[in-house]
This record gives structure tokens, C-alpha cells and sequence, in this order.
């Protein structure tokens, strides 16, 4: 493919962006599997499980759809914002160790679940963030993020076993930051995180 | 849930107001890279969901809570681990779950191992957000190279002396 595809017209940013089509096969395989596994509820316990499922569910779209909506927002404008050298520079593919530790702190700070995190995580990824900071940023926030620490952990599980998980969970973005950086020096290759 | 919508959209809201008022373009490119990022995930989002609940239905959480006893040891945190892994749903669905599995017998470094697991496999995130946002083979690298890390944070939490927790 000829790269004549590039218009001028929208300043230095992006270009022209490789789609990928929104209803693919991996759309319909989530769909095989939302409607099988509805059957199964079906069979064992009955319509009304099914009904109280759908039901659940809606309200629950109804609470997220919004936070989604504002994720994706921020998403979009953190592509424009964020200053990609210096993106490039503490996170890109030459960041190291230094990287590796950025990663972990914006991680565990990054406050908001899932929908303020994956903002971030694709506004970075966009403006230039390796491989290896795009892990070692997820599992920090997945597995460090205070946010689900003070917010689920220690009101559902009690403060002891909050703890004991957060505090076996130290190491982990460390050990995922080594682990990947050692996996694609192994291949030579990293997999692709502008798009 | 209204601290969330506080910080996600209080994000958002100064990211736009940190583009400026002059700048009309700058804004179009933005909600343009927010709608192409949306796509995918709105329509991801609801299946996603329906999916978790139907299969929390379909879980025997009493049946996980006996075989995950504090006495299953490192086998334990191996199961542990592959049911974390297959925990439908984020918080909302997953926690009561969590909490039902607790109460009816695991053992702390099992439930350590699930939760792990959980956050960083986290099936529901790699279909509504990671697999649209980020592509199939950055979820497929991320995986392989985090595959371990829920073992260790429950080995950890097995070695670890009783009296911390």
C-alpha cells in the first residue's frame, strides 16, 4: 500500500489510521458466547434467572454507559494533548527502568476503575508508550490501583485481606515490566501499540 | 459509584478545558479519536455485560468457596488462579461472588490468587476495552508475559506468617 494515502490538511497528528471494522469476527464470537451462555441459564435454572440476568444487566449498562462515554472522551483528547516527546521519552521504547517505574506510579494513582485507566492506557499507547510501559501501567493499576482498594477491597473483604493482597501484589508490575521487556528482546519484535 | 463519575468525567472536563477555547480544530480531532476509540467498545459493552451475568448465574460459588481451602495449598492457588481467570464482570458482579467464595471455606492465599488473577486476566476489560482499544496481539503479549504473576502473588501470601493477617 502506498503511504500517497497521507493528507496534509490535519496538522502533524495521525494521518491516516489503520480501521479496524468495529463488527468483526470477534464481535460476532462474543455474541455466540452472550447467547450460549443465556441458553445454559435457560436450561438449569429457567426463564425467570434469564429475565433477572437481562434485567441486571440493563441497569447496570445504564449506571456504566456514561463513565464509558467520559473515558472515551478523555481518551480522544489525551491523543491530542499529550505531549508525545515526552511521552516518547519517560515511557516510549528507550524509557528502561525509569519507564518501568513511571508506569507502575501512574498506575497505582490513576483513580475511577476501568473507564478512567483505559483512557489513559490508549491515550499513552497513541502518543508513543512501548510495549512494556503499557503493561507494567495495567497490571500496577489492576493489581495496585488504590482506587479498587479503597473502594471494593477493604469495605467487601475487610482490611486484612485487603492487605495481605496488596502487599503480595508489590511486586508484580516490576516482575511484568522485566518479564515483557525480556520477551521482545527474545523476539526482536514488539507488538504494535500506535496505531 | 458517584465518586467514579466525579473523577472520569472531572478527567475529561479538564482535558477539554486544557485545549483551550481558541482552538476549534484541536477539539474536532479530539471527540473525532474519541469516537473512533467509542466504536468498538459501545457495542462490545452490553454483550460484555449480559455475558458476566449469565455466567455468575451459572457459577457454584459454594462448590469454588469448599475446594479453594486454606489446606489445598499450592494447588489450590493453581485452580484459584484459573477461576480468577474466567470471573466474569468487573467489580460490581465480581466482588459479591468473591465474597460468597470467602465465606463459604477458601483459604486467604487462594482468594489472594483469584483476585489477582482476576484483576490482571480480567476477561471482561480484555473484551469491552483492551481487544477494540489496544488489538489482539498486545492482549495476547500482555498475557503470556503476566501469566505468572497471580501464582506468585498467592505463593507470597501463602509464605507470608500467619500472624500479618
Amino acid at each position: 500500500m502506498p503511504s500517497s494515502t497521507e493528507n496534509a490538511p490535519q496538522e502533524e497528528r495521525g494521518g491516516r489510521r489503520r480501521r479496524r471494522p468495529v463488527l468483526n469476527t470477534e464481535f460476532y464470537f462474543f455474541v455466540v458466547l452472550a447467547l450460549s451462555l443465556g441458553v445454559a441459564v435457560y436450561w438449569i435454572k429457567g426463564a425467570d434467572a434469564v429475565w433477572k440476568s437481562l434485567e441486571s444487566s440493563f441497569d447496570l449498562i445504564v449506571v456504566i454507559g456514561p463513565l464509558v462515554v467520559g473515558s472515551v472522551v478523555f481518551a480522544g483528547y489525551a491523543e491530542t494533548l499529550l505531549p508525545k516527546n515526552l511521552v516518547a521519552r519517560w515511557l516510549g521504547g528507550e524509557a528502561g527502568f525509569t519507564g518501568i517505574c513511571i508506569a507502575t506510579l501512574a498506575g497505582i494513582l490513576t483513580p475511577g476503575g476501568p473507564f478512567a485507566s483505559f483512557g489513559v492506557l490508549i491515550g499513552l499507547a497513541r502518543t508513543g508508550a512501548s510495549f512494556v510501559s503499557c503493561v507494567t501501567y495495567l497490571t500496577a493499576w489492576s493489581v495496585l490501583g488504590l482506587h479498587r482498594l479503597f473502594v471494593w477491597e477493604i469495605p467487601l473483604l475487610g482490611l486484612d485481606l485487603a492487605l495481605l493482597r496488596f502487599t503480595c501484589s508489590l511486586p508484580l508490575p516490576f516482575i511484568a515490566g522485566l518479564l515483557s521487556h525480556l520477551l521482545i528482546q527474545r523476539l526482536g519484535y514488539s507488538p504494535r501499540t500506535q496505531p | 459509584m458517584l465518586i467514579s463519575y466525579v473523577i472520569v468525567w472531572g478527567l475529561a472536563m479538564a482535558l477539554m478545558l486544557a485545549a483551550g477555547f481558541s482552538d476549534a480544530a484541536r477539539h474536532k480531532q479530539s471527540i473525532s479519536n474519541a469516537w473512533e476509540i467509542g466504536k468498538p467498545i459501545f457495542v462490545r459493552l452490553p454483550l460484555a455485560i449480559v455475558a458476566a451475568s449469565f455466567l455468575g448465574q451459572l457459577l457454584p460459588q459454594e462448590l469454588i468457596g469448599s475446594l479453594l481451602g486454606e489446606s489445598t495449598g499450592v494447588a489450590g492457588v493453581l485452580v484459584a488462579v484459573v477461576i480468577g481467570g474466567l470471573l466474569p464482570g468487573g467489580p460490581l458482579i465480581t466482588f459479591p461472588i468473591v465474597t460468597a467464595i470467602y465465606s463459604a471455606g477458601a483459604g486467604a492465599p487462594q482468594i489472594v490468587a483469584l483476585l489477582t488473577a482476576w484483576s490482571i486476566f480480567a476477561l471482561h476489560r480484555v473484551i469491552t476495552f483492551e481487544l477494540p482499544g489496544m488489538g489482539p496481539r498486545f492482549v495476547a503479549f500482555r498475557l503470556i508475559v503476566t501469566a505468572i504473576l497471580p501464582v506468585l502473588a498467592g505463593l507470597l501470601a501463602a509464605l507470608l506468617p500467619k500472624a500479618l493477617y
